[in-house]
């Protein structure tokens, strides 16, 4: 009786089983990788994905569905926020192997993997705003429209972040080379 | 492939970013049937999850208090000037000496029209951002701390057990009870629970994000976060079983709803929204 107003409300909010699943399929990868750019943990970026996720869909009557997404990345950084268990960031990224690249020689191979490592401290070092952005586009290949909407943050953020970055890592890179 | 050494740096790091994943150890499929487990096992445990039980606790003095608030208003009075924001309003004004301050919500300033010119000195309730304009000293007065610049920007947030100073540039001299230090950009000044500190904010432009409707914390008290919350969507917030608990992350203006849910969902509170603007929250 005393909150009618609210159950009209949720005529509007509120996503079933079916939505759920479609949002889970959508964003769970790009909000472990979120999760894990920023704390360079696999398990605590699978633990904290798998969080959120049980939280919308124990909040799910009150999910509004055109804006969960930014949602869920507010919800899962504020988790990491409160429950960080990491402090310094060391991420290892797995390469896809390419199966094309046969013919490459020892020397050449070598050279790859001393650039790979050197990048990968470089990307660990960035600070993790512009790390975390920097790898939503590279990996994750979003959009800094993509970016912005799920980060709320202004395209022109990203703009920055994404400069900051790069500039960043060229500089580490080249000195060393 | 073999042209690797005739990238250049921007492209030797799309390359190899482009080929990065990550080292996920559940695919897609795995980490969703792992969820429906957690999901179909909490609500066996726990049958009545959607039949909140709550304890509705009024607090009739923040009621009377939000009501006393709530209209804006401006008077003079033996040449005083008295402004306030009330509950989710903010005010930029230009004080005579051409100075900017930003009012937040609940937060009022007080000085003499007569005098500001020759005497630069305010009283200020709440939280600020002010723009100084270069000239003689100009001083903010609060009950909790006294801020003495020249010509600089600053925040201030003035309220009960939470008294904050962050310097956004020039340099500031703050002083709080038998306290003083004298901080510049990036620098802050806090006094909370009758602690008091100096710290350095890398990011300090968060001090001021409160403008544009963004509210950031770092191992800040639960309770003022949710004070932040009161002020800003004009409520009334009853919260139990939340003592000393610290909050990181932020929230953002937009809808009751989604910002008490940004915060009570990763502290695992529940909430619940009443009529009339209250609300309660528990564990």
């Amino acid at each position: 009786m005393e909150n009618r107003d609210l159950k009209e409300e949720r005529a509007v909010a509120g996503i079933d089983r079916m939505q759920f699943e479609q949002v889970f399929q959508s964003h769970y990868e790009a909000i472990r990788n979120y999760i894990y750019y920023k704390s360079g943990s696999i398990d605590e970026a699978e633990d904290i994905a798998q969080e959120a996720f049980l939280k919308i869909w124990e909040k799910r009557e009150t999910i509004i569905h055109s804006t969960v997404k930014s949602f869920l990345y507010t919800i899962a950084g504020n988790i990491f926020l409160n429950h960080r268990q990491h402090r310094i960031v060391e991420l290892k990224f797995a390469l896809q192997s390419d199966n094309e690249g046969t013919s490459s020689s020892p020397e050449y191979d070598l050279e790859m993997k001393e650039f790979d490592e050197k990048l990968q401290n470089a990307l660990s070092a960035l600070t993790e705003k512009n790390r975390t952005v920097f790898l939503m586009n590279r990996i994750d290949r979003m959009t800094y429209q993509d970016i912005a909407s799920s980060l709320n943050i202004s395209v022109k953020a990203v703009e920055k972040r994404m400069n900051k970055a790069l500039t960043y890592l060229r500089n580490t890179l080249e000195v060393k080379i | 492939m073999e042209d690797f050494k005739k990238m250049d740096m921007e492209e030797k790091i799309a390359f190899h970013t482009s080929r990065y994943t990550v080292p996920g150890s559940l695919s897609n499929e795995e980490a969703f049937s792992k969820l429906i487990r957690r999901l179909e096992h909490s609500e066996i445990t726990s049958p009545g999850m959607n039949r909140k039980r709550y304890r509705i606790l009024y607090y009739s003095a923040a009621a009377s208090l939000a009501l006393i608030l709530a209209i804006f208003f401006t008077f003079r009075n033996f040449h005083q000037v008295r402004i306030t924001a009330g509950p989710s309003e903010q005010q930029v004004l230009e004080l005579p000496d051409g100075s900017g301050v930003y009012l937040n919500a609940m937060s009022e300033i007080r000085y003499s029209e007569k005098d500001f010119q020759k005497n630069r000195t305010l009283q200020l309730n709440g939280e600020a951002y002010f723009e100084v304009k270069a000239g003689d000293k100009f001083i903010v007065e609060t009950t909790y701390g006294r801020i003495k610049v020249l010509g600089t920007s600053f925040n201030v947030h003035s309220r009960e057990d939470y008294f904050k100073v962050s310097c956004i540039s020039g340099k500031v001299f703050v002083s709080s009870g038998d306290d003083s230090d004298t901080i510049s950009r990036g620098e802050v000044v806090s006094y909370i629970n009758q602690v008091y500190r100096k710290t350095s904010e890398p990011d300090i432009a968060k001090a001021l994000s409160w403008r544009n409707g963004e509210f950031y914390y770092e191992s800040t008290e639960l309770r003022f976060v949710l004070d932040e919350i009161e002020r800003q969507f004009n409520v009334s917030i009853t919260a139990s079983g939340i003592e000393n608990r610290l909050f990181t992350g932020s929230f953002y203006l937009g809808n009751l709803e989604e910002a008490l849910q940004i915060v009570c969902i990763p502290m695992d509170l529940d909430f619940k929204i009443f009529e009339q603007g209250k609300v309660s929250i528990s564990p």
